[in-house]
């Protein structure tokens, strides 16, 4: 195999089975229901959405978004905090931030299990509609799309270009 | 008896969770002051009583272990109670358990998401120390305000 067949832009698989461990452990805690995984991991939100994201600097650098549509953001937001959000409120911005929080502590567990060193950033938040977050795809961005009882989600991972050789165990 | 608890975290909604988890416990009968990062939780703490602080990790300006260690280093100055520090964060590495406890020298430590279960279980000796320190706090108050001959004590038959 020649050097070119490596993609180096690619996020590692244990990132990605770290964030599906993650996002379902935290959901089961604060909503009580497993939420199911797409087939397919395509971008589909056309409409109003809020994103919560956060970086991970470490062995391999990368960033996670919690991304939420206007219907389903509201729904989360009122079994998450116990009171109603509005989805224009800057309380809705403030949950967006915690849930991608909470998740990425559990990501930064979950990697420590897997010897991957992960320091995660304080949270930022993106409106949008659509919303939009670049690049939208490629070889260093993974979608996934989860459905649950309060609705359709998407968590966006995007590596930082051509640091993935760093990883353990890798030359 | 009424505890003044400070809830630092900056995010606003986080903070009204903190709050009502810990009224639904009913650990304790609280008066909340809230601040959005260390600093101010700082400046909070010095001009007012505080019983009991619980604490988010990551925030801007000044996290909450940078806000713990201050805090535990003006209690050593000037020879204060340590109030019970209470970390409530989404870490939970035992790295960060660690650092938290050990080298900062919080009392406790929660991981979010909670639950009121948790908490009550959690955070009970907590607020017991915090109840046992503003009790002592409030009777070397009403020592110092008391004039002898009104305390009933040996104070009082020296000078009564």
């Amino acid at each position: 195999m020649s050097n070119s067949a490596i993609n180096t832009d690619a996020l590692p698989p244990a990132i990605i089975d770290a964030v599906q461990a993650s996002l379902e452990k935290t959901y089961a805690a604060f909503f009580s229901e497993k939420p199911v995984l797409g087939a397919n991991g395509q971008d589909r939100h056309t409409g109003p959405c809020i994103a919560g994201i956060i970086s991970f600097l470490g062995d391999a650098p990368w960033s996670l978004a919690w991304i939420l549509s206007q219907e389903t953001a509201p729904m989360l937001a009122q079994k998450f905090a116990g009171f109603e959000i509005p989805f224009d409120s800057p309380d809705m911005g403030d949950v967006a931030g915690e849930l991608v929080n909470v998740i990425a502590g559990e990501i930064v567990a979950q990697l420590e299990k897997r010897r991957i060193k992960a320091v995660m950033s304080l949270p930022t938040i993106a409106r949008g509609s659509p919303l939009q977050l670049v690049p939208e795809s490629g070889p260093s961005i993974v979608h996934l799309e989860y459905t649950s009882r309060e609705g359709t989600f998407w968590l966006r991972l995007a590596s930082a270009k051509g640091r993935s050789a760093c990883m353990p165990g890798k030359q | 008896m009424k505890l003044k608890a400070l809830v630092i975290d900056d995010s606003g909604v986080m903070r009204k969770m903190v709050m009502k988890g810990l009224t639904e416990a009913k650990l304790a009968e609280f008066e909340f002051v809230e601040a959005e990062d260390g600093q101010i939780a700082l400046d909070k703490l010095k001009a007012d009583e505080i019983d009991i602080a619980f604490v988010d990790w990551n925030m801007p300006n000044m996290t909450g272990v940078e806000f713990v260690k201050e805090v535990r280093k003006l209690e050593k100055r000037n020879c204060d109670d340590a109030i019970p520090l209470v970390m409530v964060t989404s870490e939970k590495t035992m790295g960060k358990v660690q650092e938290a406890l050990d080298e900062a020298g919080a009392d406790g430590f929660i991981s979010k998401p909670f639950t009121v279960e948790e908490m009550q279980v959690k955070l009970k000796k907590h607020t017991d120390k915090a109840q046992i320190i503003r009790s002592r706090k409030n009777r070397a108050k009403q020592g110092a305000t008391t004039p002898p001959e009104a305390t009933g004590g040996w104070l009082g038959k020296m000078f009564g």
